[in-house]
C-alpha cells in the first residue's frame, strides 16, 4: 500500500485518498488486533500433563508398580500422565541434587527420632542436596512446629510432634504410601544369635556368635546393591543409604541400641543446660586409635563436626555441608576439644533427647579428611564450587576406628573387611556397650558379595555359599527361602517409606488441594496387599507404625486424612473427577484442563 | 549354576545343533571340498571376518561406556513407545503356557545363536564367496547401527515399565539366564531389538541363497519368526523395538549388497593393508618353523 504512494507521479488527491485508506485499514487492524489479543493471548487451556520419575522394575518392582498405579488413576481422571524410568543414581541426581522432577516414586530413609522430619521439610533446608526438603516446601507454621519439637522436653514434645504430623498430613508435600517389610535369609550352621531382622543394623553384625570354639574364619553376606562395594565414603549421599557396612569401619560417639543412644566411642557424657542453651561434655575412651595406627583424639571429633557442617572448612564464602547426616549435624552449633579426650558439643536450643542424635554421626580421622576440603576436580579442573572432594571421593581404602578394618577389594563386586584386634570390643576385660555385643566380631574376616538380583542372592545362601543376605524389600524371594529347610526367613519392619514426592514449586503441584486430590487416587491398602504381597503396612504419616502416631492419624482400614476414592484398587472415576472439579479444575472431552 | 557352567552347557548344545544342521543342510560333498579349499577360502574371507570381529570387540568394550553417554545425552523414549502400543506385549503373554515358555526361552538363546552361526559355516562351504562376504558385512552393519541407536535412545523393556501386566517369563523360570544376558547387554538397550534385526537379516540372506540351500530358507524363516516372537512373548522387547529391529535388519542387508566397506578400504589403500597383512603372516609362519 505505502509502496504505490511513495512512487509519486500521481495527484495529491489520490495520495490523500490512499493515505486515508491506509489509515482506516490500520485503525481497523489495530482494533481487530486488540480483539485477537483478548481472545488468544491468555494461557492456552491444554490438558494437564504430569511426568512421574521412578526406578525400573529390575531395580525396585514395588516402586515401579506404585508409579504405574498412580499413572493409571491419573489418566482415569483425565490427566496426561507418563512414567519416566531412571537408573538409581540418575533418579537420585534428579530428585535429590538438581530438583528436576514434577512427581517421583521412591523410598526415603526414616529416622528413629521424629526430628528427622526437620531436614526433610523445614524451609531453611530448601535447595540443599540430599534428603533435605527435596519438595521445596515453604510453610511458616510447619517450620515453627519443627523447631518447637526439638526445643520441647519429653512430656510436652509428644503434643508438638502430633501437630507436626497433622500439618504434614494436611499439606501432603509428599504422599506417604507404605512402609515395606525387610526380608532376608540367614543360615545357622556357622553363626547363631542373629537379630530377629537379621543384618539390619551394624550391631547385627557384631552380636553374632560363631558355632566353632575359636573365631570363625569368615562371615559371608550377599548384597544386591552394587553401591555397597563400589564406594566406601561414609558421607557420599549417592552411595550410602543406611551405611550399615561403613558403620562397621567408622564409629560414632554413641549408637542407638534398643531405642536409646548409648556411649560407643565415648566412655561417657554429661548434658548441661544453661540459659536455654544445651551442651554435652563427652569423654572419649582411652587408647582409641585409627586403623593406620594414629591416635584418635578429641580434635578428630571436633574436626568431624566442623567438617560435616562445611566440607570446605571455611575456605570459600558459601558453605558446602555434607548432605548425609545433615539433620544431625545441623543441630550442632559448636564442637570444641577441651582436652586430649574431652569434647564439648553445643547444640543450642535443643533438648538432650533430640541433641543425642548429633552424637550418632560417624567420626572421621582429621589427618585423612582435612585435604578433602578442596573443590572436587574433574581431570585436574574444578567444575562446581558447590561440591568438595569429600562428597565425591570414592575412599577406596577407608581408615576408620571400628571393629572391622578394610582388608581388600578382590573385585568390583566383593569387599573384604578384617577384624580389628585392637578395638575396645576385642580387648580382654573391656566391657561392651550391651551384653549381646560381648566379644565383638566372632570372625576374622567379613566378605561382602554383590549378586545381580534378590533371587540370585538368596540362591547363594541356599547353596551354602554365604551365611546371610543383606535385608531387602523384594517379597518375591519368600517362597524361595521357605523351601530351603536349613535357611531361616527373617521379616521385620524396614526403615524405608515408599512415597510420592511433589515439586511444590511447580504449578499446579504448589497447591496443597491438588496434592491432596492426587493422594486420594492411591489405594494404600491395596498396594500393601497386591504390590508388597502383604509384607508392609500402609502409611497415613511418615511415622506410621511407631509409637509417635496419635489416634487421629492411625490407619483404620483406610487413610484417615486422604482416603482412597474407590475400593479394592478400583477408582470411582465419577467421584474422583468431582474432587478435581471442586478444587477448580475444568474438563473438556474427558481431559482435565491445566489452569 | 555359575556363569561358566551355563556357558559350557550352551556351548555343548549349540555345538550339537550346529553340527547336525551342517551335516544335513550343507552335505558331505561340500564339506569334503571345504576341507581341501577351506584354508584359501578363509584367507580370502579374512578381511571380512576381521571386520566383524572388530565390530563385536568394540561393541563389547563399549558396553560399560555407552549407557553413561546415553544417560547424559540420550533421548528417553520408553513412555513414547508405551503410548504407541500400550499393553500389546501383555496381550501376547496372554497365550502363555509352560510349554510355550520353555520353547521360546530355548529359541531365544539357542535358536538365535544357531541362526547367527550357521550361515558363516554354510556360506564358507560355497564356491561363491559373495554370500559369506555379505553376511559378515550385514552382521557388522547391524551391530554398528544398533550401537548408534542404543547411544541415542534410552528405552526400558515392557517388564521394567509395566511389571504388573508383563512377566519376565524367562528370568522367572530360568534365573541363571539373567546372569548371561546382563553380561551381554544392559536393560536400557531395548530399542531396537538386535534379536529381531539379526534374525531378519539372516532370513533375508537365506532368501538370496535359496538356490544353494533351499532347506535353510525354510528353517531360517521359521526360526527367525520364532525368535522375533520370543522377544515379545518373554517380555523383553516392545512390539515397536521389533519393528525397528526388522527395519534395521532389512537396511543392513541392502547396505551389505550395495556398500562393501572392506573393498572400499582396500581400493583406497591400493591393497597396502592386505600386503602388510600377508607380510606379517609370512613372518609369523617363518618364525614358527
Amino acid at each position: 500500500m505505502s509502496d504505490s504512494s511513495d512512487r509519486g507521479g500521481t495527484g495529491p488527491t489520490r495520495r490523500h485518498l490512499l493515505a486515508a485508506g491506509a489509515g482506516s485499514t490500520l485503525a481497523l487492524a489495530s482494533g481487530c488486533l486488540q480483539r485477537v489479543r483478548t481472545l488468544v493471548d491468555r494461557p492456552a487451556r491444554d490438558q494437564l500433563s504430569l511426568r512421574i520419575k521412578t526406578l525400573p522394575a529390575d531395580a525396585d518392582e514395588p516402586g515401579t508398580r506404585i508409579a504405574r498405579f498412580l499413572a493409571d488413576r491419573l489418566e482415569a481422571v483425565g490427566v496426561d500422565a507418563e512414567i519416566t524410568l531412571l537408573r538409581e543414581d540418575e533418579l537420585r541426581r534428579d530428585v535429590l541434587t538438581k530438583g528436576e522432577f514434577a512427581l517421583y516414586v521412591y523410598r526415603m530413609p526414616l529416622g528413629a527420632d521424629p526430628d528427622f522430619l526437620r531436614p526433610r521439610l523445614h524451609s531453611v533446608f530448601k535447595g540443599e542436596s540430599g534428603w533435605q526438603n527435596p519438595f521445596g516446601l515453604t510453610d511458616i507454621d510447619l517450620d515453627s512446629l519443627l523447631e518447637e519439637q526439638r526445643q520441647t522436653g519429653s512430656g510436652a514434645r509428644r503434643a508438638v510432634v502430633d501437630d507436626v504430623l497433622a500439618d504434614v498430613a494436611r499439606l501432603q508435600p509428599f504422599v506417604p504410601v507404605a512402609v515395606p517389610d525387610e526380608i532376608s535369609a540367614t543360615r545357622d550352621d556357622r553363626f547363631t544369635n542373629w537379630r530377629p531382622n537379621g543384618l539390619d543394623s551394624t550391631t547385627g553384625y557384631l552380636r553374632l556368635d560363631a558355632q566353632a570354639d575359636d573365631l570363625a574364619e569368615e562371615l559371608v553376606v550377599v548384597a544386591t546393591d552394587p553401591r555397597t562395594t563400589q564406594n566406601l565414603n561414609p558421607i557420599a549421599a549417592e552411595f550410602r543409604d543406611r551405611g550399615t557396612v561403613t558403620g562397621l569401619v567408622y564409629e560414632p560417639l554413641g549408637r542407638r541400641i534398643g531405642g536409646r543412644v548409648r556411649p560407643w566411642l565415648a566412655e561417657d557424657w554429661e548434658w548441661e543446660t544453661t540459659a536455654g542453651s544445651t551442651s554435652v561434655r563427652v569423654e572419649l575412651r582411652e587408647d582409641s586409635a585409627w586403623h593406620d595406627g594414629e591416635a584418635l583424639t578429641a580434635s578428630d571429633v571436633a574436626f568431624t563436626y566442623r567438617f560435616m557442617s562445611d566440607t570446605t572448612l571455611g575456605q570459600r564464602e558459601a558453605t558446602v555441608p555434607a548432605p548425609r547426616y545433615r539433620g544431625r549435624t545441623s543441630l550442632v552449633e559448636d564442637a570444641v576439644a577441651t582436652g586430649d579426650t574431652v569434647v564439648r558439643i553445643d547444640v543450642g536450643e535443643t533438648t538432650p533427647e533430640v541433641g543425642a542424635r548429633a552424637l550418632t554421626v560417624p567420626i572421621l580421622p582429621e589427618h585423612v579428611w582435612r585435604e578433602k576440603s578442596s573443590e572436587a576436580e574433574l581431570a585436574g579442573v574444578g567444575v562446581n564450587d558447590r561440591v568438595t572432594e569429600a562428597l565425591v571421593w570414592e575412599n577406596p581404602q577407608p581408615v576408620g576406628s571400628g571393629p572391622l578394618a578394610f582388608d581388600s577389594r578382590p573385585n568390583q563386586g566383593t569387599l573384604l573387611l578384617e577384624r580389628n584386634d585392637d578395638h575396645f570390643l576385642h580387648r580382654a576385660g573391656s566391657p561392651a556397650p550391651t551384653d549381646a555385643l560381648y566379644g565383638g566380631a566372632d570372625y576374622q574376616h567379613l566378605r561382602i558379595r554383590v549378586a545381580p538380583s534378590s533371587t540370585a542372592a538368596v540362591q547363594l545362601v541356599v547353596d551354602d555359599a554365604a551365611d546371610a543376605t543383606v535385608p531387602g524389600t523384594d517379597p518375591d524371594v519368600v517362597p524361595q527361602i521357605g523351601q530351603a529347610s536349613e535357611v531361616t526367613l527373617r521379616v521385620g519392619r524396614s526403615p524405608w517409606l515408599y512415597h510420592v514426592g511433589f515439586d511444590t514449586g511447580m504449578e499446579p503441584l504448589g497447591n496443597p488441594h491438588v496434592r491432596r486430590a492426587i493422594a486420594r487416587l492411591l489405594d494404600k491398602a491395596w498396594i500393601v496387599d497386591e504390590v508388597l504381597d502383604g509384607y508392609g503396612q500402609p502409611a497415613p504419616t511418615p511415622l506410621a507404625g511407631t509409637p509417635w502416631v496419635s489416634d487421629a492419624l492411625a490407619w483404620d482400614g483406610q487413610d484417615p486424612e486422604v482416603p482412597f476414592v474407590g475400593s479394592d484398587g478400583d477408582l470411582d472415576v465419577t467421584e474422583a473427577r468431582e474432587l478435581f472439579r471442586d478444587i477448580g479444575f475444568q474438563y473438556e472431552d474427558d481431559r482435565l484442563l491445566n489452569r | 549354576m555359575t556363569l561358566v557352567a551355563l556357558l559350557t552347557r550352551i556351548g555343548l548344545i549349540i555345538g550339537t545343533l550346529l553340527g547336525v544342521s551342517t551335516l544335513a543342510i550343507v552335505g558331505i560333498p561340500r564339506l569334503r571340498r571345504l576341507r581341501r579349499t577351506g584354508r584359501s577360502r578363509l584367507w580370502r574371507a579374512l578381511p571380512y571376518l576381521v571386520l566383524l570381529g572388530t565390530v563385536l570387540l568394540v561393541n563389547n568394550q563399549t558396553r560399560e561406556f555407552v549407557p553413561e553417554v546415553s544417560w547424559f545425552l540420550g533421548l528417553d523414549i520408553t513412555g513414547a513407545i508405551y503410548d504407541v502400543e500400550g499393553t500389546f506385549v501383555a496381550w501376547v503373554q496372554g497365550f502363555a503356557t509352560p510349554e510355550l515358555t520353555a520353547f521360546f526361552s530355548f529359541v531365544y538363546i539357542y535358536g538365535y545363536v544357531l541362526l547367527l552361526t550357521f550361515p558363516i559355516v554354510a556360506y564358507l562351504a560355497l564356491d561363491d564367496q559373495r554370500p559369506l562376504r555379505e553376511a559378515c558385512l550385514a552382521y557388522s552393519y547391524n551391530y554398528v547401527l544398533g550401537l548408534v541407536l542404543y547411544t541415542v535412545f534410552i528405552a526400558y523393556g515392557p517388564r521394567n515399565l509395566i511389571p504388573e501386566a508383563v512377566d519376565s517369563l524367562m528370568y522367572t523360570n530360568w534365573p541363571e539366564s539373567q546372569l548371561l544376558t546382563s553380561q551381554i547387554n544392559t536393560n536400557t538397550n531395548v530399542f531396537p531389538s538386535l534379536h529381531a534385526s539379526l534374525s531378519v537379516t539372516v532370513a533375508l540372506l537365506a532368501v538370496r541363497t535359496r538356490r544353494s540351500y533351499p532347506a535353510w530358507l525354510y528353517l531360517a524363516v521359521a526360526l527367525a519368526l520364532c525368535v522375533v516372537t520370543s522377544t515379545m512373548y518373554l517380555g523383553i522387547h516392545w512390539g515397536v523395538d521389533v519393528l525397528a529391529g526388522a527395519t534395521l535388519g532389512a537396511v543392513s542387508v541392502v547396505a551389505a549388497r550395495e556398500v562393501d566397506v572392506v573393498a572400499l578400504v582396500q581400493a583406497r589403500t591400493d591393497g597396502r593393508i592386505a600386503r602388510r597383512g600377508e607380510a606379517l603372516w609370512e613372518r609369523v609362519r617363518r618364525s614358527r618353523r
